[in-house]
């Protein structure tokens, strides 16, 4: 457990006892952890020559990163805030572009985008990365709270091919798939460089990348265990891992005094412009 | 359009929110009024230590009006 997810020492504390919903962990500064969930996801192998040798250009977060960033937050927000019209509307969408997602005969592994056990590594990396800043934004949950917070994620896998049945019942059965899908992190040349391009923001323009390049690396690598730390060769160490509690806990007491609105209006406006474009019968993906 | 309203209405905030929300608010009226009283150095002209910095306070928060004063009645 201690390799595969992050350690915080200390974390701001809890305000309330109020029910949890994964969708607490949506307020925009988790968009923080947004790269280090795609290192987590694209360190399975199927995952990242999945999308390292994609086909589909539409898709490519190297040529199109906003229009990326854009269906990738949109997925999200139909997972969590989303009902199931919507959720059956993106599911549409993202099989048409799955299709065409399959490895070829020179792929060096070989996967294909509707493989379940795939998906439910995706879905996982999103648990885990929306756990982690919930975590660091309001505070340690109870037992029972991450319970309920981790039922509520469900969708998050179920929105696509994951079943009912494949997504661990209890939070406890969660750490131990969590622990074991572990064990199949391994990143090779082809999808490293791919990694490590994102991190130094190589696909926007450097005049909007550039000044942002070392925050980014700060956060991705703190929000990374050190098993994908390592795979990846990414180099962390107790002066930042203070920095990066220390910055986290002032996060934390500055988004206590936004308003809800605020924190998570740009999700309702992805999920608005989702529930738009049904209705225009305008792309989704 | 009665739906809309009504949510406004049953939205529900914490008191951390509101403050948070008032501090957002006021932003871009202190940043004018800064704005205001280093373009009025007369305004704090004359005036020393406590006074001086009542008259910096004043000069933020109650800008609208100095200026209003000042376009109405000119000395």
């Amino acid at each position: 457990m201690t390799a595969t997810r992050i350690q915080i020492s200390r974390r701001t504390a809890r305000w309330d006892d109020a029910a949890v919903h994964v969708g607490d962990a949506m307020d925009f500064w988790s968009f923080a952890a947004g790269a280090a969930n795609v290192v987590m996801q694209m360190s399975r192998p199927g995952v990242g020559h999945g999308v390292a040798e994609s086909r589909v250009e539409s898709g490519s977060l190297m040529k199109h990163p906003w229009k990326r960033a854009r269906t990738t937050f949109q997925y999200l927000a139909v997972a969590v805030f989303g009902d199931e019209g919507d959720r059956a509307a993106y599911r549409e969408a993202v099989n048409g572009a799955h299709r065409h997602v399959q490895s070829g005969p020179s792929s060096p592994v070989r996967y294909n985008a509707f493989d379940r056990d795939l998906q439910m590594w995706v879905a996982a990396c999103l648990f885990v990365g929306l756990e982690d800043t919930y975590q660091l934004l309001r505070g340690e949950m109870t037992p029972d709270q991450a319970e309920q917070f981790y039922r509520s994620a469900r969708p998050l896998g179920t929105t696509l091919q994951v079943t009912d049945d494949q997504w661990p019942a209890t939070r406890a059965e969660f750490d131990r798939y969590w622990d074991d899908a572990c064990t199949q992190v391994a990143v090779d040349d082809v999808v490293r460089a791919y990694l490590l391009d994102l991190i130094n923001l190589r696909m926007i323009n450097p005049l909007l990348g550039l000044p942002f390049r070392p925050l980014l690396t700060f956060l991705t690598t703190g929000f990374l265990a050190p098993v994908f730390r390592d795979a990846l060769g990414l180099t962390w160490g107790p002066v930042r891992q203070h920095l990066f509690e220390r910055l986290f806990l002032i996060v934390a007491f500055a988004n206590r005094f936004l308003p809800g609105f605020i924190r998570q209006g740009g999700t309702h406006l992805l999920l608005a412009d989702v529930r738009m474009r049904v209705r225009r019968q305008r792309r989704l993906v | 359009m009665v739906g809309v309203l009504r949510k406004v209405f049953a939205y529900e905030m914490t008191i951390a929110e509101w403050i948070g929300l008032a501090i957002l608010v006021n932003i871009p009226h202190v940043l004018l009024g800064l704005l205001w009283t280093a373009t009025h150095p007369d305004h704090l002209a004359g005036a020393h230590g406590l006074e001086k910095a009542a008259a910096l306070v004043g000069g933020v928060a109650f800008w609208p009006v100095l200026w209003v004063a000042a376009v109405a009645c000119p000395t």
